[in-house]
């Protein structure tokens, strides 16, 4: 099912468009590494595209989404990663922030125009599949110090998304009890408002982030204009 | 009040608009940034062919322009840039379709919020204009928000405010003086609390004119051809342009050493422009904007290259041509006395048109905008008065913060108000 989706997207138009957009810019296709859909070089750097075509549900895309780049922050299969889609919806991605805060770049495909949306961040080392054998044998070369980092990061990376599964399977009971209530009269609220108290919680984290930017912080002009009607209304 | 207080779903709600000469900038909060697109409309002929291709629409706006794209000779009719100096002609009703269309397309990339969230009912809308654009140009977008309301349903609310008063919002700076400086005009606009708007000071000049003068240098130096390609002037005008600290000095040292101010300029693999040793046209370039009424220019305005409107506000007439530090100074004289200490202290310069470059080798005859604002009003004003210069944090995108900051926390009951052109324009109340 994957190798499907696979193949279909590498030959669809947003591949077409992610491959003329690195041309023109001068790096060359290469056979891309497990992972990613396609892959391209100049020099030693190597960048990773990761297609994505949005489904009808824009609660499924966010987590699918979520969960890709959890797992390229994993494998790392390239120095430089993004996830493409088409046209960016904002109920369909998790926020800017995660993409941010985890080095993985997003793309936007319109048409034949591709722009970067979010700008990825080189990662420092990349886990090609020999990397980790060697990492669990424990006959590197590398220093030690590399190796804690990275098992340290994996560690953080299998804890995060221990804590997606939790959610996603606690969002799921929440569904399906509510959905097994439905024809009921006396439904019960409880799943229901578990599901929004969660998903509330979620945005409440964005919002707070979002409040925090340096030109809204502390900025008197919201006192001002918090009170502007009232003086005025009063004038 | 502080950030505490403010209304979470507000936050996911406020979304900005900034209607510039060149580029449209638009977008919510929540994205931190604004999407840029470039203040453009192409209205497409009747055509079979793009009919067999399933195209149906008459208008492409932004970046689709270039999609569409045809012979030159066309361009000039199907092409619309609908702001002129900031401005939109009312019975300009191509201009009101690109406009249209322009906002429109910016929400419908955001429809995917509103089916994803059912809680969510609309953005709450600022929109930024010129301080000097006219009233009807408000009331024009009003209509076209309830319009694009009625059609995606992602406009709650919608208000104007002043492109300046945005600037100063997003310094978060209560008393000061804007400059804004655009491609089509030149804001200066004096702030307490709310502009004072017996005070904007507005010259019909800007990035426009800087591209007018590094179009005549590159037909000087033998690319006349490149005069007319407006992206090869714009990245001449960027590359090479300098702004001098003192234009008499700065030419006479450059006339006397050639070599220190050559430059090439690598417009593409194919072509480079060499100065050779006419390095001294640099300072033309960035002077235009601060005294267009330089002896210098004479040469260019009887040529008509330089064809600066006056600019009518109320019973004064602004001459086009007025020396940046006069303007300052009227602007600032118009405010109470007591404010005029704090204003000289606080100048913001904003806008595109302030960014320009200062090559560590230079350092002593070219500028930055600030460093030249301060020197003209020194020189006016004797060096004993204190006058504080400074550019804005984020220049393109100051107006666009400013907008969402007054849609995060303008209160909900404020309502709009034709006379004060101020409050919400609500879905449900005025349409």
């Amino acid at each position: 099912m994957v190798q499907e989706r696979s193949s279909l997207l590498t030959e669809s138009p947003l591949a077409d468009a992610v491959r003329r957009y690195y041309a023109e810019l001068g790096y060359t296709e290469i056979e891309p590494p497990e992972g990613v859909d396609v892959a391209f070089r100049k020099g030693e750097h190597r960048i990773g595209v990761r297609l994505v075509k949005f489904s009808r549900s824009s609660v499924r895309d966010r987590r699918f989404i979520r969960s890709e780049i959890y797992r390229l922050l994993r494998d790392r299969p390239c120095e430089e990663l993004y996830i493409a889609v088409e046209e960016i919806s904002f109920g369909r991605l998790p926020p800017p922030y995660e993409f941010r805060e985890s080095g993985i770049g997003l793309l936007r495909v319109s048409g034949s125009s591709v722009e970067i949306a979010i700008p990825a961040t080189p990662l420092k080392k990349v886990v090609a599949t020999s990397t980790r054998h060697t990492l669990q044998e424990g006959g590197s070369s590398r220093s030690v110090g590399d190796e804690y980092l990275e098992v340290d990061q994996l560690v953080k990376v299998v804890k995060e998304l221990k804590e997606l599964i939790e959610e996603v399977k606690k969002r799921s009971d929440a569904l399906a009890a509510s959905s097994d209530r439905k024809s009921d009269a006396n439904v019960s609220a409880t799943a229901l408002e578990d599901v929004v108290h969660s998903e509330a919680k979620e945005n409440e984290k964005n919002i707070d982030y979002v409040l925090a930017v340096d030109f809204i912080k502390g900025n008197p002009w919201l006192g001002i204009i918090g009170g502007f009607g009232a003086k005025k209304e009063g004038d | 009040m502080g950030g505490a207080a403010l209304d979470p779903r507000r936050a996911l709600a406020a979304y900005g608009e900034d209607y510039g000469t060149r580029y449209f900038k638009y977008g919510p909060l929540v994205e931190q940034r604004p999407r840029v697109v470039e203040s453009v409309g192409l209205f497409l002929e009747e055509s079979h062919l793009l009919k067999m291709f399933g195209i149906e629409k008459q208008l492409v706006v932004g970046e689709d322009v270039k999609r569409f794209l045809g012979a030159r000779s066309a361009l000039a009719r199907s092409v619309v840039y609908p702001l002129t100096d900031g401005e939109v002609r009312r019975d300009d009703e191509r201009a009101w379709q690109v406009l249209a269309e322009l906002s429109r397309r910016g929400f419908d990339q955001f429809k995917g919020l509103k089916e994803s969230k059912d809680s969510f009912d609309g953005f709450y809308v600022t929109a930024a204009l010129s301080a000097i654009a006219p009233e009807y140009m408000r009331e024009e977008l009003l209509k076209i928000h309830a319009k694009i309301d009625r059609e995606l349903g992602l406009v709650k609310a919608f208000t104007v405010i002043p492109q300046p008063l945005a600037v100063a919002i997003a310094e978060k700076e209560i008393s000061c003086v804007v400059v804004e400086s655009g491609h089509g005009n030149t804001q200066i606009t004096p702030i307490h609390t709310y502009p004072i708007r017996e005070a904007v000071v507005a010259l019909y000049r800007g990035g426009a004119e800087a591209d007018a003068i590094a179009a005549e240098v590159l037909k000087d130096l033998g690319y006349g051809d490149l005069a007319s390609d407006e992206m090869a002037v714009r990245r001449f005008k960027e590359e090479a342009g300098l702004i001098p600290l003192d234009l008499s000095e700065a030419l006479k040292k450059a006339k006397e050493n050639p070599e220190r101010f050559r430059c090439k300029v690598r417009l593409s693999t194919l072509t480079e422009i060499d100065l050779e040793d006419k390095g001294w046209y640099r300072f033309l370039i960035g002077e235009v904007v601060f005294n267009p009424a330089h002896e210098l220019f004479e040469s260019f305005r009887k040529k008509g290259v330089l064809s600066i409107r006056d600019a009518r506000l109320g019973e004064e007439t602004v001459e086009g041509t007025l020396p940046l530090e006069e303007a300052l100074l009227r602007s600032i004289r118009k405010t109470p006395t007591t404010l005029h200490d704090a204003l000289l202290n606080r100048i913001i310069l904003s806008g595109g048109n302030f960014q320009w470059k200062v090559p560590e080798n230079l350092k002593d005859v070219a500028a930055s905008a600030p460093l030249k604002v301060k020197h003209l009003l020194g020189k006016r004003l004797g060096s004993g008065v204190n006058v504080e210069v400074r550019l804005t944090q984020d220049p393109q995108f100051s107006v666009w913060k400013g907008c969402v900051v007054w849609s995060l926390a303008l209160p909900e009951n404020y309502l709009w108000n034709e006379k004060r052109g101020e409050g919400w324009f609500k879905r449900g109340v005025h349409y």
